[in-house]
């Protein structure tokens, strides 16, 4: 709801900007065909966050400098959150594949709430970056579970939601394989970056360049991201036995 | 009734698949040891030592191939200046395919890996050296846990009085044993296996009909596509496709287990490498420790 709003405030700016203009050029111009011209390049605004949506919808797979698939999960407190409603809200998103129990995902939380993760969702939050992490665990999983998940959830300061994936849908479409694998998505529903948070392959320490900082610093510049794909390296994601991949 | 019986052992199978399991602070799951072929070495000489890994049953630990997830064992060494540690020799590992078509070439039970540590011709006769590891594994049964401990072993450099090497019998038989368990040389023969590359590219490995072939490559070997379902056969006859683009050599463990169940691995190589790169000595003295004492 609030990202439908937060939209239409957007539209109806960029609508006065391309008013502003057209107003301007269109000085000797009859009003009617003025006004029209204004209506269409409002449409096209319009269009475009709609057709960033749609082709968010019609992805499959995760594929780097594609749209990202859409979707819709249920977080650990019920609340439900669609991907495409942030990016058409205009957030960069980040998503991390996430299992309290790992290791790898571990390292990065802390009882302070000064993990690499959840320190790097706060610098960015005022950025206007949304940070989603996802269980792809089955409901069989001792992982998973929203009990389990929102008790970390808690424990760790971490401010952003924990969406529950038990059927691996999601997790399938992304290629999930490992937690934590990272994915960042850019304001236009691409994914910028996939891979491991930091460098450091082993779950006892970070590495020195954090992956997904550099990632997002890019994106927020509007620049290409250096390094867009990574290795990933974890535990296995616990996806429920019926679980495939999508082709 | 029935039903209540039903939801009763419905409930113990799924207390079975996740109930049961220990909790991470139970102690570890895997014991790693630290074995040297020799007690007291000579200056220039190359003697073996070996780590093994007691996995407990049903966990394991990663084997260094082209693995969707975990992590392979991180051995980091640190050796007296001047000593040099060669390449890794890993036993063959097992395909692990877990939900979600994931593919993993796991260690189980016991696995010995194997480095062979070259002497410096200037070491001092009589000195003692310290050899140490920091190791630390991943090991996953339903879910992961990381582990780690230090290993160290305590040699000495034959002095004036006791020149020759001294072999130490309980670590002999046990280097002994897991080099018998490491995957052989390619047979030039072809026999039980050959392998070779196809002009697209891949690579067709022939044994017996009938024969289970697998093809493990290592971490740092071009990448093999779609291993789920090419890296392995019953047939007698594998093709492995590479990535074009990737230009790395080809390097990895060929499995073969005949009717009699009795498995053979050997270890391919495209092109195939020198023995320099084989042994793959790197020298230490980077980061020395203190481990030089005076005689």
């Amino acid at each position: 709801m609030i990202s439908r709003i937060l939209h239409r405030s957007m539209i109806v700016a960029l609508g006065c900007t391309v008013f502003a203009a057209g107003a301007q050029a269109q000085l000797s111009a009859k009003p009617q065909q003025a006004e029209k011209q204004i209506k269409e390049k409002i449409q096209q605004v319009e269009r475009d966050v709609d057709s960033i949506v749609k082709s968010m919808k019609e992805a499959k797979k995760a594929r780097i400098d594609a749209p990202a698939p859409d979707f819709t999960l249920i977080d650990t407190e019920g609340k439900e959150h669609r991907l495409s409603d942030y990016i058409a809200s205009g957030k960069v998103v980040v998503l991390e594949w996430f299992n309290p129990q790992c290791p790898y995902v571990r390292e990065h939380y802390n009882a302070e709430g000064k993990g690499t993760s959840t320190t790097l969702e706060k610098e960015f939050a005022e950025h206007n970056v949304v940070w989603l992490r996802i269980n792809s665990g089955s409901e069989k999983s001792r992982t998973s579970g929203k009990e389990l998940n929102e008790q970390f959830r808690k424990e760790w300061k971490i401010t952003g939601p924990v969406l529950l994936d038990p059927e691996g849908k999601v997790g399938m479409a992304y290629g999930a394989k490992v937690t934590p694998t990272m994915f960042v998505i850019t304001t236009e529903g691409i994914i910028a970056y996939e891979g491991a948070l930091d460098s450091d392959p082993s779950p006892s320490k970070t590495g020195e360049e954090i992956y997904v900082r550099s990632a997002l610093k890019s994106v927020l510049a509007g620049e290409t991201v250096e390094k867009k794909q990574t290795k990933a390296v974890g535990c296995s994601v616990k996806y429920a036995a019926k679980a495939r991949p999508r082709g | 009734m029935v039903q209540t019986s039903f939801l009763l052992v419905t409930a113990l199978l799924a207390a079975g698949v996740t109930g049961f399991e220990p909790e991470p602070d139970d102690g570890p799951r895997v014991t790693a040891t630290l074995f040297a072929e020799h007690a007291v070495v000579q200056p220039g000489q190359t003697t073996w030592l070996a780590i093994r890994f007691e996995v407990q049953e049903g966990w394991h630990i990663y084997w260094p191939g082209q693995n969707d997830t975990g992590m392979s064992p991180i051995l980091d060494w640190k050796l007296p200046k001047g000593w040099e540690i060669g390449r890794a020799r890993w036993p063959a590992p097992s395909r692990h395919v877990s939900a979600g078509d994931m593919l993993d070439h796991v260690l189980e039970g016991s696995a010995t890996v194997l480095f062979p540590v070259r002497v410096p011709k200037d070491a001092t006769p009589g000195s003692g050296a310290m050899l140490f590891c920091a190791a630390e594994w991943l090991v996953c049964k339903q879910m992961c846990i990381a582990e780690r401990d230090d290993l160290m072993y305590s040699l000495k450099v034959a002095g004036q009085f006791q020149p020759l090497p001294v072999a130490r019998s309980r670590d002999l038989a046990e280097i002994a044993h897991a080099r018998s368990l490491l995957p052989e040389p390619m047979p030039e023969s072809g026999d039980p296996v050959s392998a070779a590359l196809n002009e697209d590219g891949s690579l067709m490995i022939h044994a017996a009909p009938g024969v289970r072939l697998t093809f493990a490559p290592y971490e740092d070997s071009r990448a093999a596509l779609d291993l789920l379902t090419s890296g392995t056969s019953e047939t007698g006859e594998l093709r492995v496709s590479f990535d074009p683009a990737d230009e790395r050599p080809i390097a990895g463990v060929i499995t073969i287990e005949g009717n009699t169940g009795k498995a053979r691995s050997f270890e391919y190589r495209h092109p195939p490498a020198s023995s320099q790169e084989l042994d793959g000595f790197t020298i230490q003295g980077n980061d020395p420790r203190p481990e030089e004492e005076s005689p």
